[in-house]
C-alpha cells in the first residue's frame, strides 16, 4: 500500500496514527495553498483546519487508491473561494479599480521574489486563485475551469490580466 | 501576425497547436517587442511557479490538530452506532407492544416457580445485551 491508501486506512479504522500522519503529509501544504488563496494567516489556518476536518468525514467515501492532494486541493479551493465571496465587502473579485491599473511598462521589468509575492497579494483575490493553481499547482486551464466553476476563457482572461498586471506593477516598482 | 499580447502568454504555457506556435515563433523572430515581452512573461511564469514560503507561517499545531481530527472520526462513528438512546426507545415499544406484553402476562400465569426459570433466563439475556452495548 501506497502512503495515501495507507492514511485513509488507517483513518477509517479510527487509529491515531492516522490522522498523525494525515497531519504530517499535508497540513503544510494546504496551509500554503490557503494561504496563497487568501493572503492572509488566521484564515489560512482556519481553512486548513476545515479542510482536514471535512476530509475526515469524507473519509469513507473517498477512494483510497487515488492520491489525496486533488482532493484537498478541491476542498481547499471551495472553501477559498467562499471566504473571499463573504469577506470581499464592496471589493470587486475580478477586477481592478481604474486607478489601480500601472501604466505599460516603459523598461524592461526586473523584481526580486519579495516583489512579487507583494504584487500578488494585491492581485484580485479571483486572478490570484487561478494564478496560484496554474503555476503552484501546475494545472491546465481546463482543470482550473473545473475546480473553480469557471468557464475556460474567464479563467485564461484572469491569467492573462494578472500577469499583465504583474508585469507593468513589478516594471513600475524598479522605475 | 500582428502582436498580441494573449497569443505570447499562449505560446509560453505551451497550449498552442505546433502549427500556431510556428507563427509566434516566425513573429517572435522579426517582433523585438514581443520577443521582450515574450522573455518577461517567461521569467515571471518561472518565478511563479517557485515553491513560496507564506509568512507568517503557520502557528497550528500539527499534534493538537491530530488529536481533534480522531475526536471528530470518534464523535461521527459514535453518532452512527446505535446506542443506548436506541436501546431504550427499543425497550419501551416492546413494553408497550401488546403482542409482547400478552404473551408475558400468560407466563405470569404459570405461577411462581414455572416463570421463575423464564425470568431468570430473559434477565440473563438482558445483562448480556446491556454489557454489549456498555462495552460498544
Amino acid at each position: 500500500m501506497d502512503r495515501d491508501s495507507t492514511i485513509i486506512e488507517l483513518c477509517r479504522q479510527g487509529h491515531a496514527a492516522g490522522f498523525t500522519r494525515l497531519v504530517a503529509a499535508y497540513q503544510e501544504r494546504v496551509y500554503r495553498t490557503a494561504y496563497a488563496f487568501v493572503q492572509n494567516r488566521e484564515d489560512a489556518q482556519d481553512l486548513t483546519q476545515e479542510v482536514f476536518l471535512r476530509t475526515v468525514r469524507a473519509i469513507d467515501s473517498l477512494d483510497a487508491s487515488r492520491p489525496l492532494w486533488p482532493w484537498l486541493r478541491r476542498v481547499t479551493t471551495n472553501l477559498a473561494l467562499t471566504l473571499l465571496k463573504q469577506r470581499r465587502g464592496h471589493l470587486p473579485l475580478d477586477h481592478l479599480p481604474e486607478a489601480a491599473l500601472p501604466a505599460e511598462p516603459a523598461s524592461e521589468p526586473a523584481w526580486t521574489l519579495l516583489d512579487l509575492r507583494q504584487a500578488l497579494a494585491d492581485l484580485p483575490p479571483l486572478w490570484r486563485v487561478v494564478v496560484t493553481l496554474r503555476h503552484q499547482e501546475d494545472l491546465s486551464y481546463e482543470e482550473i475551469a473545473r475546480l473553480t466553476e469557471l468557464p475556460v476563457g474567464t479563467v485564461k482572461t484572469y491569467l492573462f490580466r494578472a500577469r499583465r498586471f504583474l508585469r507593468a506593477r513589478l516594471a513600475v516598482q524598479e522605475e | 501576425m500582428q502582436c498580441s499580447d494573449d497569443l505570447v502568454q499562449l505560446y509560453i504555457d505551451g497550449t498552442l497547436h505546433a502549427a500556431e506556435a510556428a507563427v509566434v515563433e516566425a513573429h517572435l523572430e522579426t517582433c523585438p517587442s514581443c520577443r521582450r515581452r515574450a522573455a518577461t512573461f517567461k521569467a515571471l511564469c518561472w518565478d511563479l511557479s517557485r515553491p513560496v514560503q507564506p509568512t507568517p507561517a503557520s502557528s497550528l499545531d500539527p499534534d493538537a490538530l491530530a488529536e481533534r481530527l480522531l475526536a471528530e472520526h470518534r464523535r461521527l462513528q459514535a453518532s452512527h452506532a446505535p446506542g443506548r438512546g436506541a436501546l431504550g426507545l427499543a425497550l419501551l415499544w416492546l413494553t408497550a407492544n401488546p403482542a409482547v406484553v400478552r404473551p408475558l402476562r400468560t407466563v405470569g400465569s404459570l405461577g411462581h416457580a414455572g416463570a421463575g426459570g423464564l425470568l431468570r433466563a430473559g434477565h440473563r439475556a438482558l445483562r448480556r445485551l446491556l454489557r454489549r452495548e456498555g462495552g460498544g
